[in-house]
């Protein structure tokens, strides 16, 4: 029997798919550690305007990512100077990153496929009409 | 511009729609991105409302689920009201009896712990045969209406009542499984 749900002592590959929401999470935080509201930025920047993270969205997601052991909250601020001691930051575990890496994989091995089916370039809607 | 610097009552009111453990864990966090949102994000109040609405309708529900998944306490008193409404409805002593027995096999429940129903991925890889029994139960009901004929006798009409009765709690609960085993996967 499949397990249904991966843990933090679960292979990387075990996590895959990873639901979108998520992947955007890992992806805003492969570039360091951020608070909430830095990640939902991040997630809207990089998808050019397309994904709006809302804040319930982003914190269940952080919620069950810290459950599966794929982020960790930070104990340190930065300096305090610098931004609000209430805020709480977050990063990737080292699980975090290879399960990052693994679906980035995946992905690309799914984007090439679309590619060699032309799909990329508008034209595998042949049957269409 | 003190008025933008706090959470607004909406956003405030929406994470009542939340699990008390999350609310506790994120809600501040959750109000202070909700302000971020207007003072740094520089969007417009109906821009920021809509967007805790529709976040709110797609997220609490699901989380609302699943905590009620992990908490067997929740799941029982829920069904123990449900036949207990049906009861006082219909009037039906038959059902409170039923409503007897939810509630002591309830408290034998208990008695094994606090424990989640889906963690274990084979405890609810047979869903389909609960909703299967239940739709025996409704079977036979139909059986009872045909051979009773318009006007159920009393005997027909105890035998009709539990055996729907019976039905519906299987199929409901076989449901739930299908949603806990669906919650998982998605998780």
């Amino acid at each position: 029997m499949a397990r249904v749900t991966a843990g933090p002592n679960d292979p990387p590959e075990d996590f895959l798919p990873l639901p979108a929401s998520a992947m955007h999470i890992v992806v805003a935080l492969a570039g360091g550690e951020k608070h909430g509201y830095a990640i939902m930025q991040e997630v809207e920047d990089l998808s050019g305007g397309a994904v709006t993270m809302g804040p319930g969205t982003l914190y269940g997601s952080i919620k069950r990512m810290i459950e599966q052991g794929l982020l960790e909250e930070v104990d340190e601020r930065p300096d305090p100077a610098l931004d609000d001691q209430r805020r709480r930051y977050y990063r990737l575990t080292s699980l975090g990153a290879q399960v990052g890496a693994a679906e980035t994989d995946r992905l690309r091995r799914l984007v090439s496929v679309a590619d060699a089916r032309r799909l990329g370039l508008g034209l595998g809607l042949g049957w269409v009409g | 511009m003190g008025r933008v610097n706090r959470p607004s009552r909406l956003a405030r009111m929406a994470l009542w729609a939340y699990p008390r453990a999350f609310r506790r864990a994120y809600g501040d966090e959750i109000l202070r991105s909700t302000t971020d949102l207007r003072t740094h994000g520089g969007r417009s109040r109906g821009a920021v409302r809509w967007l805790v609405v529709t976040d709110v309708a797609r997220t609490a529900p699901r989380m609302r689920l699943e905590s009620l998944m992990d908490n067997h306490r929740a799941l029982a008193l829920t069904g123990v009201v449900t036949v207990a409404v049906l009861a006082a409805v219909v009037g039906s002593p038959v059902l409170l009896l039923l409503v007897a027995a939810m509630v002591a096999a309830m408290a034998m429940m208990l008695r094994r712990g606090d424990r989640p129903i889906v963690t274990d991925p084979a405890s609810t890889s047979h869903w389909y045969r609960w909703v299967a029994a239940g739709a025996v139960g409704f079977a036979v009901g139909f059986v009872v209406l045909a051979v009773d004929g318009d006007e159920l006798t009393s005997a027909g009409w105890t035998v009709w009542m539990l055996s729907w009765t019976a039905g519906l709690v299987l199929v409901l609960f076989g449901l739930v499984l299908v949603a806990g085993r669906y919650l998982h996967r998605r998780a």
